[in-house]
């Protein structure tokens, strides 16, 4: 055996066989990738920004008084009830579907404006792998920081009633159970508007479009006619809430769905967005002279 | 003369005067805009809402026409501040914001992105006279589609009421021009302090209405948490709505007032979002780039 030929046998030759073994760590390497690019980049600072806000609306509450001269969180039930309402307005309105509309529009069409979406499209890379790779990492990014804004803000309650309501709190399950809720909650929505923003990154060039028009529908959601609130992600989630809250003046009143169809009508969602991004990808021409 | 031997000579001409280079930023900015057919499309819409009122209010003091469709005269409301505010301002500032969203935030960072700041610069353009020229092209655009018509349907109204109608109402010419004109200067100043901070005129275009939708949630929050008026502190849209319902005298009953905040505030507001947003503007435009 000559040099070259050790040489040869001794390189590290790519094992490109498709099956499952490949695509997982395909997927696990463009995850981890894009995961830092999501979380770590400047570009992510705006969604740090956003985050940041509801954490110290609620710490300021905790030791502020209202315009009654009364404390804000008089008791730990009104305080949950405040909680409920930021978290329904506020995180969920405003945070979750502004940092979603950031972090996951950015996924695709941030690399076509930054001109590197060339670098995965040439890779011998399935297109179902990227696009479930990239959702992962915009999940697993979105779900980190607006899940310790949510527990945050939730630990922001007991800022005035001291670390024995904690404890007491605790021990008989109330407060688990309803940060699970919200936590729950924070996923479903990051998966809903998430997989709905990646998909429309990919359809219009100008991201304002889509964003404006869901916003719009969800802000509207409550005076649409029951035939037509099926089709707003807010509607799946708001029944989810663990404290419902009053319906606005004008409100169509519908019941909630089941827990069971609005964690399915999400799930739903989630795989029809991801299967119309991977034919939306499938059929990308890029031609960045455009943007 | 080969060209290695001319050396740098300063230009030793008569210079125009600097509102002339102003409005060649301001000239080029135009045509720019105008090269898209949805804006110009959008932009001849603006004018509907005035062109409709002026209708309403020639049919108002037409008695044949209202006997035609046999309306009683006592079903119209009457034609003041509330009217006017209602029916003219408010629309107007919803054309204006989504007017300055779609071409407030694509006006600098082109400039930026492309290296094109040092090569503006080093004429004798200064960064206010840049930001001034793009500034009038929103200017421009913004008076022709809000206070310009307001004043001609006020003057028509003023006309066809008479008996010292506008000496009653005169406070109206004011509002009209100070509110629309608040409502311009900030929204402009801030589109661009975006639009200088973003590389990309579409992101840059989601921030400027992400600061929009996230500034009312807030507010409404902080009303709801708080109470009192500093949730409108961080809403630029409860500031106009003060600052209508003051200026216009107009009845609050109509308008669902969310902030009960004074004017004093509101007036701070606007002043507060356009000395920011001017601040961050001159620290991003600079007349030396890192050309990469």
């Amino acid at each position: 055996m000559n040099t070259r030929e050790l040489t040869a046998q001794s390189m590290k030759v790519p094992q490109l066989i498709p099956g499952f073994s490949l695509w997982f760590r395909q997927l696990m390497a463009i995850t981890r990738i894009e995961f830092v690019k999501a979380l770590l980049s400047r570009r992510a600072l705006s969604c740090y920004g956003l985050a940041l806000i509801p954490v110290l609306l609620l710490t300021i509450s905790g030791f502020q008084k209202n315009d009654e001269d009364l404390p804000v969180f008089e008791t730990i039930e009104n305080a949950r009830q405040i909680y409920a309402y930021v978290y329904s307005t506020l995180i969920l309105g405003g945070v979750i579907f502004l940092g979603s509309a950031a972090i996951f529009t950015s996924l695709f069409r941030g690399e076509i404006l930054d001109r590197s979406i060339h670098y995965y499209v040439l890779t011998p890379v399935r297109r179902e792998v990227l696009v479930t790779a990239k959702f992962l990492a915009g999940l697993a990014s979105a779900f980190i920081l607006f899940g310790l804004c949510a527990g945050i803000c939730f630990l922001a309650l007991y800022i005035p009633f001291g670390i024995e309501q904690i404890i007491s709190d605790l021990s008989n399950g109330i407060a688990m159970q309803q940060l699970e809720q919200y936590l729950g909650l924070t996923l479903l929505a990051c998966m809903g508007y998430g997989a709905v923003f990646m998909a429309t990154g990919l359809l219009f060039r100008n991201p304002l479009i889509p964003v404006v028009v869901i916003a719009g529908w969800e802000l509207i959601h409550f005076i649409l006619p029951p035939a037509l609130k099926v089709f707003s992600i807010i509607y799946y989630l708001k029944g989810l809430l663990p404290i419902p809250l009053d319906e606005r003046p004008l409100a169509v009143l519908v019941a909630p769905p089941p827990v069971w169809i609005s964690i399915s009508g999400m799930l739903g969602l989630c795989l029809l967005a991801l299967g119309v991004t991977i034919i939306l990808l499938k059929r990308l021409e890029v031609r960045y002279t455009d943007e | 003369m080969a060209i290695f031997q001319k050396a740098y000579q300063g230009y030793a001409g008569e210079l125009t005067a600097p509102l002339q280079r102003t409005l060649v930023i301001f000239r080029y900015a135009l045509a720019d805009v105008f090269q898209s057919r949805i804006f110009t499309a959008f932009f001849l819409l603006c004018f509907l809402p005035s062109l409709l009122l002026l209708c309403v209010i020639y049919t108002y003091y037409n008695l044949e026409l209202l006997m035609q469709f046999e309306v009683p005269i006592e079903d119209f409301i009457a034609i003041d501040g509330t009217f006017f505010a209602l029916f003219m301002q408010y629309p107007q500032m919803f054309l204006l914001f989504v007017m300055i969203m779609s071409i407030g935030p694509t006006m600098i960072s082109p400039d930026l992105r492309n290296n094109a700041m040092p090569l503006y610069l080093s004429r004798p353009i200064n960064k206010a006279s840049y930001i001034f020229g793009k500034l009038l092209v929103l200017l421009f655009l913004g008076s022709l589609i809000s206070w310009i018509p307001s004043l001609i349907l006020i003057f028509l109204q003023a006309y066809l009421a008479g008996d010292g109608w506008l000496i009653n109402n005169l406070h109206l010419l004011a509002a009209t021009v100070v509110t629309s004109l608040s409502w311009i200067v900030s929204l402009s100043l801030l589109a661009f302090a975006i639009s200088a901070s973003v590389k990309w005129k579409a992101v840059a275009r989601l921030f400027f209405f992400a600061f929009y939708l996230f500034g009312s949630i807030l507010g409404e929050v902080i009303k709801a948490v708080f109470g009192g008026w500093g949730g409108g502190l961080v809403d630029i849209s409860s500031a106009a709505e003060v600052l209508v319902l003051a200026m216009y005298d107009a009845d609050a009953s109509y308008m669902e007032s969310s902030m009960e905040m004074p004017i004093w505030a509101a007036a701070f507001m606007f002043l507060a979002v356009s000395v920011l947003a001017a601040l961050v503007l001159t620290r991003r435009i600079r007349a030396f780039q890192v050309v990469s």
